[in-house]
């Protein structure tokens, strides 16, 4: 199970990044716009852009690993998720309203930091793919001596 | 004709936090937060060596990263795919360096957490911008 602080931190709009690596071990990373989680099965959904992917669509059919590390802008606290790759898909309509409201949320949060709306608009993507894996592990990616450490996964 | 570094100048003032992935030898990729891209000359970047992570351990492991950094004023998204070369510890970049994250410390209020050990050299291999608008 992930830590209620952890899942919080998801839910609070936070935009990150994906990565994942080719058969040469050369890596990969591309922006996630809104994460949710199924936390009964250990499952964490990202929403991303679909035409920026072709590579590490590959590289997740591949060898399966996948890394998610979500960054609250304003402070740099940041979690990383390691895992295995389950699927890509097609985003449900919940997921849809999901990533909408994320998006609202982010943009706002930059408008209200002095970019021009059209600009914070233009920015935010408009996601049309969930990525599914099942969290191995999470970090602590926060900057400062700590930054790495592993966080404990609540039984 | 393709995006050059100089064109980036201002991606690389640290207003908005960069990602860098690297990977293990054992085939890891890892995701994590960096406060400083600094342009060297057309072809080279360096990062800020800041804690002994495992971004360090894999980068001695395996050369290849990539960092994605966003212009400051349109958000305008680039990757850059990167092979390290090598750290300096001293001399004119470093000390460039260790002034820019200073002052990207102060902003953000990391005085006590910022500390650049080195800066690492990177060849830049390609630059892709990631977004459509211009």
């Amino acid at each position: 199970m992930i830590p209620q602080e952890i899942v919080d931190f998801i839910y609070s709009g936070q935009a990150g990044a994906v990565g994942s690596r080719d058969e040469n071990m050369v890596p990969m990373l591309a922006m996630c716009w809104g994460t949710s989680i199924r936390d009964t099965e250990g499952v964490v959904i990202t929403y991303v852009v679909q035409e920026q992917y072709e590579q590490i669509l590959k590289n997740f059919n591949n060898n399966g690993r996948v890394t998610v590390t979500l960054v609250e802008t304003t402070s740099y606290r940041s979690y990383q998720f390691k895992g295995q790759f389950l699927e890509a898909r097609a985003m449900t309509p919940d997921e849809v309203d999901f990533q909408r409201q994320f998006r609202e949320t982010v943009v706002a949060g930059f408008n209200s930091g002095g970019y021009p709306y059209e600009v914070a608009d233009r920015y935010v993507g408009r996601a049309d793919l969930a990525i599914e894996f099942k969290v191995e592990e999470i970090f602590d990616q926060t900057p400062g001596p700590g930054a790495g450490k592993a966080v404990e996964l609540a039984k | 004709m393709g995006i050059t570094l100089e064109d980036l100048h201002p991606a690389f003032q640290g207003v908005v936090p960069s990602a860098i992935i690297t990977c293990s030898a054992e085939g890891e990729p890892n995701v994590t937060v960096l406060s400083q891209v600094y342009y060297v000359d057309h072809e080279h970047v360096a990062l800020s060596f800041q804690f002994f992570g495992k971004t360090i351990r894999n980068i001695e492991q395996n050369p290849y990263a990539a960092v994605l950094v966003h212009h400051p004023e349109t958000l305008a998204l680039y990757r850059l795919d990167l092979r390290f070369e090598h750290r300096e510890t001293e001399g004119d970049i470093f000390d460039e360096m260790e002034m820019q994250l200073e002052a990207i410390a102060s902003m953000t209020g990391m005085e006590d957490v910022f500390k650049l050990r080195g800066a690492d050299i990177y060849e830049v291999k390609s630059i892709t911008k990631l977004d459509d608008w211009a």
